[in-house]
């Protein structure tokens, strides 16, 4: 069963951008001039994300109708290749390395290491999981609201849809009828409207049945915290494509890490971002192939 | 020690002649069954743990271990290939060098300094051991948070002295880093060993050297550092299998092995591919290797550094 299910929205400080005249941003151009509109009204940085692989290469992706790997992201099945090491990526992973001059970006760390960026007031921006609202409601010190992702307009004319992350809920086989019974009990308690409407209210998370978010909207959650349906908006802006569905890859985890080593070295000013994508593709392939003989 | 045995054992070898054809003790089970918990706790904790890791390294597993294939050398065969990997060793070599030089020179240190000071000692001794009851994987937290470079205290102060400090981008940043926190947790266990090898340097010692007119400085050098050699070597091995073996945790809780691959050490590669990655095969090739690394470094130093001590 989904449980933790969320998607990388934009996050942004209301209080900063208001001070600095700038508006919320659609487009990653209309990113940039916020960017340097807040850092000129005196803050340390203007934007920042986490869980890189995730937010700047997967949902980039899906956002702009891009494969990230073959036979439909590896929906189609084994002996994919991947193929995000595209102009398009690279175009915008360059494009964010220059903003590293004059801290118009600043790179906070894998995962959510950055967060506090945000939450203490250095940066003005920063895309990450929907699911930090309610580390942002209970640790920022300033007035935040979110939006959808910004838009490429140089790969695309309109955004997709993005993708979930987070995790999933798994029964095991070979125990006693009365486990599974209490089991399904308490997966339908998960699961009913009250207690999921409670949940993706309190920690960001999205609903996983419609009746938790028919719910919420009942309630007025959305209407009383503007923004906090982004991430549904999100998934569901558009009937998903092949590209736009997810992503089924093999020892993905290690692959996300050597996608996170190799943008590492783009912000440090090691390599442009062709090279470190390429590297990157290559050495994730070569993970490809060790699953497929694990799995055979 | 060796050279007092073989002549007693040659003396009485030598007296027995006269007096008895033979010395010899009634066999008893009794000297079996006392090293048996040692020689179980061996076998079931190390033996058996290390034979399954070697044999694991001759398979291809799946994540759930339902299907494996034996595949001899393979997983070492890749290992071989891969840039990477090979990069991590010399990476290894400076991270644990430096944890043990760091470490037991903050310890020997205050062990000079300590050594002199009686009054309420049990009490500065009990407080100076926990940092080693600390998990190294909260070991690291700490360091996170001081380290932090938006709410970290240490950031703070060296952004006064002109040290911009962000070790998520700055590699060399975030080794030193990593490095402080695993020798910090250290130097507790350091401390106490020297400072018991220092307080058994007999006074006498030390008085006739100041009479003779040596400084504290003189006599730290000449008398207490080669009176304590025994116990450098024996830290300097303890320390290096803890550098090597088990700093993994720190380096999951501070970078990750990041920026880039800037603190992918050895050990925490085992780490990562096994438990995060679930690539059973290639985290064991990993820690076999890792294994016999290990016992050979020890060898050496065994053979050569021991040489250089005086018991």
């Amino acid at each position: 069963m989904p449980f933790n299910s969320s998607t990388p929205v934009m996050w942004y400080n209301k209080t900063a951008l208001d001070a600095a005249g700038a508006s919320v941003s659609k487009t990653w151009d209309d990113v940039k001039v916020t960017a340097q509109k807040l850092v000129d009204n005196g803050m340390d940085c203007g934007v920042s994300f986490g869980w890189q692989s995730w937010v700047m290469v997967e949902n980039f992706s899906a956002w702009h109708n891009m494969e990230m790997g073959t036979k439909e992201n590896g929906f189609a099945g084994f002996y994919t290749e991947f193929s995000f090491n595209n102009e398009a990526v690279a175009a915008r992973l360059d494009g964010i390395a220059a903003m590293t001059e004059g801290n118009l970006f600043k790179y906070g760390g894998r995962r959510g290491d950055s967060l506090p960026m945000f939450t203490s007031g250095e940066c003005g921006m920063w895309m990450n999981s929907s699911a930090y609202y309610g580390s942002i409601k209970t640790q920022s010190e300033v007035e935040f609201g979110q939006t959808m992702l910004p838009l490429d307009t140089t790969v695309a004319d309109a955004p997709q849809n993005s993708i979930i992350g987070g995790a999933t809920l798994w029964v095991l086989g070979g125990h006693d009828d009365a486990e599974y019974k209490g089991t399904a009990q308490f997966l339908t308690y998960l699961s009913s409207p009250e207690v999921q409407a409670w949940w993706h209210q309190e920690t960001g998370y999205v609903p996983i049945t419609t009746a938790a978010y028919e719910l919420s909207k009942a309630q007025g959650f959305y209407e009383s915290n503007p923004g906090t349906d982004t991430a549904i908006q999100q998934l569901s802006l558009n009937k998903p494509t092949p590209n736009s569905r997810g992503l089924r890859f093999g020892n993905f985890v290690q692959v996300r890490d050597v996608i996170n080593e190799e943008l590492e070295a783009v912000w440090a000013g090691d390599k442009n971002a062709t090279d470190a994508l390429n590297a990157a593709a290559e050495r994730g392939n070569t993970l490809l192939r060790k699953f497929e003989r694990a799995a055979k | 020690m060796v050279s007092f045995y073989t002549r007693h054992s040659l003396h009485a070898a030598l007296m027995g002649h006269h007096m008895l054809k033979r010395v010899h003790f009634p066999s008893s089970p009794l000297p079996y069954m006392l090293v048996a918990p040692q020689l179980a706790i061996t076998l079931v904790f190390f033996i058996w743990p290390a034979s399954q890791a070697m044999y694991q390294s001759l398979l291809i597993e799946d994540a759930f271990g339902l299907g494996s294939e034996f595949v001899w050398f393979e997983n070492f065969e890749v290992l071989w290939q891969d840039q990477h990997y090979l990069d991590a060793f010399l990476r290894t070599a400076v991270f644990s060098v430096l944890v043990a030089a760091l470490s037991m020179g903050t310890a020997l240190i205050l062990a000079g300094f300590a050594q002199r000071v009686v009054k309420g000692a049990m009490f500065y001794r009990t407080l100076l051991i926990w940092p080693y009851a600390v998990a190294p994987v909260l070991a690291g937290a700490l360091w996170v948070f001081m380290f932090n470079p938006t709410l970290g205290i240490f950031p703070y102060f060296l952004e006064f002295v002109g040290v911009d400090w962000n070790h998520y981008l700055n590699g060399n940043q975030a080794m030193a880093l990593v490095i402080m926190a695993a020798a910090w947790k250290q130097v507790a266990y350091n401390f106490l060993f020297y400072l018991a090898a220092m307080q058994s340097i007999p006074n006498s010692v030390i008085e006739a050297a100041a009479i003779d007119g040596a400084g504290p400085g003189r006599r730290f050098v000449t008398i207490i550092l080669p009176l304590i050699s025994p116990t450098t070597f024996f830290l300097l091995v303890i320390n290096m299998v803890y550098a090597f073996f088990e700093t993994f945790g720190i380096i999951h809780a501070v970078t990750q092995g990041g920026p880039g691959s800037a603190t992918t050490i050895l050990v925490y590669k085992v780490f990562n591919d096994g438990f995060v990655g679930l690539d059973l095969g290639g985290s064991a090739a990993q820690s076999v290797i890792l294994m016999v690394l290990v016992v050979a470094m020890t060898v050496v130093q065994f053979r050569y550094v021991e040489r250089k001590v005086e018991y």
